[in-house]
């Protein structure tokens, strides 16, 4: 789904879509944004916009694209000459990616016209990749314009982000998110804990439908019910059922959120902010819980799970870094049986 | 279809504009900003003729280093030369400027890195200029060279010919091999202060007829972290952003930075230990579109304000922030350790949410450590101490005043100090009741329905077992803070009693829920009224105490109740509590299932039990089984 003008750009950021509306009112693009927010804040729906908008033969006098035009059609099926989208090519946008862009925007432009590159996923410039871009970026030829995409501001060099103006897309309100969800009929202890997981309507809905990330919801308060009841292991169990986490990244990544945000309401609970909690129906094994482990414990914990969450991007052994924090879990609730 | 060919025109207009940063590249030294330690030696080369042949500029991005670079390839090239600064006027600066000279060759080295670029360009160094006196070639990005090209370049650039300059630029010093270094005249680059870029700013904003306010400008100089170009960019963004006068505020919403206000109220949301507060003010800046690492950087920045102005005073600094009330009352609440201590957890989550894809746990986390008593009680300790101290010295400077105050306090302590008198002896009376009192009367609760009917006849009695005086007393005198700092702690329970037959009431009591405390008399209610029998029995009652003591470092007595039995009380109290009444007398507590317990013979079966077996064991040993 793409935009068809700024109009809806506004309804979802407001503030990215004022900010470029003025730009072109008054004639001051720069050469390069960065648009940057986390997942599904719609960045590169609004990079498609923007560049529908710069090559539109026929823009309306709200300095919305027509979308009735050639470019704009070629645009909206992706196969117009002057748009180049470039994405990562595995882990990363090799540099090789990057000499072959520079390569052809040096050249003259296969049409006449106004030139967009757009880098999808721009943390994942290689370094000799960023370099590359680097002089380009400063002082491009006439007419080309970079947009770079990405959901962690903080990976990008310094000296990429000098070049460029920046663009912060919000993240969606959670609130939204869940009256969308529970509007489709989906159970409130889910609809509150997905929005926690991504910022996007069409995923949200995904994983509510998606039967096997429904098993992960359920094994999680199975797991930590485990933890107080001395003859059961949290670890055996996992062992049993990790098959069906570690299918691909994004369940793993799903089931560690789901983790965390369990372990979140043992701290919430411990520190009595009742209301903050997002598994409600399970309130009352989270108090026995949070009752018989410190705070301190908890807070290691929680810290522990999030620096996992960080490294789960790296190439690290899932099974073993999991069955790791399972036990640091385990020997926290057990240390006084 | 001249209207659409007017758009497009616009449109075409539209496309020819460039960044202000590099419409506003320095032309000749005098307009660079800052870097005086560079042009003043440049410039001296210049004038005296004593230019090297190999020169290399580091330092961190938007500082000069290409600009200062293609303003030397002017200058050496200038038609006036020998000169200080390029005259920008002669056919030469003006072709360097306008790039149509071919002997300024401007390398990327970040896209050219290989040894087969660099053997071309050895290869071409050779060849006299074309056009000027000397073939400068700027090589930017300068540490992404191979090593092989390093090298390759080695031998030229030590002796080049001598119509050839190198100019090297790089922002990491440190990938670029010593060997290059020592070849070359090095020029470190310092991030440019935000003095000198509140000017630079101000002469773009006068040339450009941008209106903003002064507070705006200095406040994009912040941000801009020592690079001209980013400021310079921010300003340009701003300009497009708000079309009428450009604030402080606007500079806010497109950096999503936090405003000073905003931050303000996080802070004494932590400061006031409302861990929950600060959460939920973080959530709403979040959601109106703030980055998390913003606001992160925007408190550390805060604290150390805080710290500046605590330890240093005013002094050059003359930001509008200390001036304000809030900020200077806030300050002289925190000691430096406190401040120390929440620096120290904000670094760590600074670092920590750099890489992570869910930051907002980690400030989050960062802000409940903040609001952790625990591990900043020292920090705790001195400022408690340091007020007790100024309230003291106080007190001493009124000597006379001191009678009447006082006697009304003293009025209150005295009754409740009664209470206590009056209490204590009825705590012997019962003490010296159960020994009246007849054992067969008195029956464990494991017994069978005989004995509940007979609690149901008896049940007036149970006053001596759950004395209403006791709940009285604790709800009438409860102390809130002290029984959440219970709860808290209330793991300590299992984890300090693990010797012996502790652990197994420990855990009995663990599981109880603590409802009310003052301070040495606590309540705790159970599901079921056959545990509140069983620790009430005096025999327990004294391992339970014991119990308690162990995990709280203090003497705590308590009474057990079952959940719905507290409720009941606890709503006749809260009803007259609303009254208006106070020192609240409630009616005695009736429940069938609770039975009077002072005393039994289950004790002493168990003693003569225990001998059994110690017997048993001292003449068998290990070969005795026990049996129950």
């Amino acid at each position: 789904m793409s935009f068809l003008n700024f109009e809806d750009l506004n309804a979802y950021q407001p503030r990215v879509a004022q900010m470029l509306l003025n730009s072109f009112k008054k004639a001051r693009l720069s050469h390069a944004y960065i648009f940057e927010g986390p997942r599904g804040t719609k960045k590169l729906d609004a990079a498609f916009l923007f560049a529908k908008r710069i090559l539109c033969s026929n823009p309306t006098l709200d300095q919305n694209p027509c979308g009735k035009c050639h470019n704009c059609q070629r645009i909206d099926k992706d196969v117009h000459p002057n748009v180049f989208l470039i994405k990562p090519e595995g882990e990363y946008i090799k540099k090789d990616q990057i000499k072959q862009m520079i390569g052809e925007l040096a050249k003259t432009a296969v049409e006449e016209g106004p030139r967009v590159y757009i880098l999808d996923e721009a943390q994942r410039l290689r370094s000799e990749a960023a370099n590359a871009l680097l002089k380009t970026l400063e002082e491009p030829g006439l007419d080309i314009y970079a947009i770079m995409i990405t959901d962690s501001f903080d990976a990008l060099l310094k000296t990429i982000v000098s070049r460029a103006q920046v663009m912060h897309f919000s993240p969606i309100d959670k609130a939204l998110i869940r009256a969308h969800l529970i509007e489709k009929k989906v159970p409130e202890c889910l609809a509150v804990v997905i929005p926690e997981y991504t910022n996007n309507y069409e995923e949200a809905i995904k994983i509510s439908e998606s039967e096997e990330m429904m098993a992960i919801f359920k094994l999680i308060p199975e797991l930590y019910g485990m933890a107080y009841e001395p003859d059961k292991s949290m670890i055996l169990r996992f062992r049993e059922i990790r098959d069906s986490i570690f299918v691909d990244t994004e369940k793993t990544d799903f089931f560690l959120t789901l983790m965390i945000l369990y372990q979140k309401d043992l701290l919430n609970c411990k520190l009595r902010h009742n209301t903050q909690i997002v598994w409600t129906p399970d309130i009352e094994q989270i108090e026995k819980l949070a009752k018989g482990v410190s705070q301190q414990t908890i807070e290691e914990n929680l810290e522990k799970m999030l620096t996992l969450k960080t490294r789960l991007k790296f190439n690290i052994i899932d099974s073993l870094a999991f069955d790791n924090l399972l036990m640091n879990l385990e020997r926290g609730f057990n240390h006084a049986i | 279809m001249t209207c659409i060919l007017v758009a497009r025109k616009k449109a075409g207009e539209s496309m020819s504009y460039t960044a202000l940063y590099r419409t506003y590249r320095p032309t000749d030294f005098n307009e660079v900003a800052g870097q005086e330690h560079i042009t003043t030696t440049l410039k001296n080369a210049l004038k005296n003729n004593k230019v090297a042949h190999a020169y290399l500029f580091t330092g961190p991005r938007g500082t000069g280093k290409t600009s200062i670079a293609r303003i030397f390839a002017k200058a050496v090239n200038c038609e006036h030369a020998p000169i200080e600064n390029p005259c920008n006027d002669c056919p030469n600066c003006l072709g360097i400027q306008d790039g149509s000279i071919s002997d300024i060759i401007e390398i990327d080295a970040a896209s050219n890195t290989g040894v087969e670029e660099i053997r071309e360009l050895r290869d071409k160094v050779k060849y006299l200029p074309g056009y000027v006196k000397y073939k400068v070639y700027i090589i930017d990005e300068v540490h992404m060279l191979s090593t092989n090209a390093f090298n390759a370049l080695l031998k030229t650039l030590e002796e080049p010919p001598a119509h050839v300059i190198f100019i090297l630029c790089t922002t990491e010093p440190q990938k670029v091999p010593l060997t290059i270094i020592s070849r070359c005249q090095r020029f470190d680059f310092k991030a440019i202060t935000v003095k000198e870029i509140v000017e630079k700013l101000e002469e773009i904003v006068e040339k450009e007829h941008i209106e903003i306010d002064k507070d705006a400008i200095e406040q994009i100089a912040l941000y801009a972290e020592g690079g001209l170009r980013d400021a310079i960019g921010l300003l340009d963004q701003a300009y497009a952003y708000d079309p009428d006068v450009i604030t402080i505020e606007d500079i806010n919403q497109i950096c999503g930075a936090v405003s000073f206000h905003r931050q303000l109220e996080i802070v004494s949301a932590i400061r006031q230990f409302d861990a929950s507060a600060a959460i939920k003010a973080m959530d709403e800046l979040i959601v109106s579109g703030k980055e998390v690492s913003k606001i992160c950087q925007n408190l550390i920045q805060f604290f150390r304000d805080v710290l500046i102005y605590k330890n240093v005073g005013t002094t050059s600094n003359t930001s509008s922030l200390y001036q304000n009330d809030d900020f200077i009352n806030l300050t002289s609440t925190m000691s430096n350790q406190r401040l120390f201590f929440y620096l120290d957890i904000l670094n760590k989550a600074q670092n920590d949410l750099k890489w992570s894809n869910s930051p907002r746990l980690y400030l989050e986390l960062a802000f409940i450590k903040m609001t952790d008593k625990e591990p900043a009680s020292e920090s705790h300790l001195l400022e408690a101490i340091a007020e007790l101290q100024t309230r003291v010295s106080e007190l001493e400077k009124m000597p006379i005043a001191i009678e009447t105050p006082i006697s009304i306090p003293a009025a209150a302590q005295s009754e409740s100090l009664e209470n206590e008198v009056k209490s204590e002896p009825l705590s012997e009376e019962q003490n010296q009741e159960k020994t009246i009192i007849p054992k067969l009367e008195n029956q464990t609760t494991e017994d069978g329905k005989i004995a509940e009917i007979d609690e149901k006849i008896t049940c007036e009695d149970i006053s001596k077992s759950y004395s209403i005086e006791f709940v009285e007393e604790v709800l009438n005198r409860g102390n809130r803070e002290d029984k959440n700092d219970l709860i808290e702690r209330w793991n300590l329970i299992r984890k300090n009693n693990t010797s012996g037959n502790l652990t197994q009431y420990a855990s009995i009591l663990e599981s109880g829920t603590l409802v009310a405390s003052s301070k040495d008399k606590v309540i705790i209610t159970f599901a079921s009224a056959g545990v509140c029998n069983r620790l009430m029995k005096p025999s327990v009652k004294a391992i339970g105490k014991e119990i308690l003591t162990n995990a709280f470092k203090r003497e705590i007595d308590y009474i057990a109740l079952p959940a719905n039995v507290f409720q009941m009380i606890s709503d006749e109290f809260i009803n007259a509590w609303k009254l208006g009444k106070r020192h609240i007398k409630l009616s005695p507590i009736t429940c069938p299932d609770l039975r009077d317990v002072s005393e039994n013979d289950e004790e002493s079966v168990t003693q003569t039990e225990q001998k059994v077996v110690t017997d048993a064991y001292s003449l068998f040993g290990d070969l005795v089984k026990v049996k129950k």
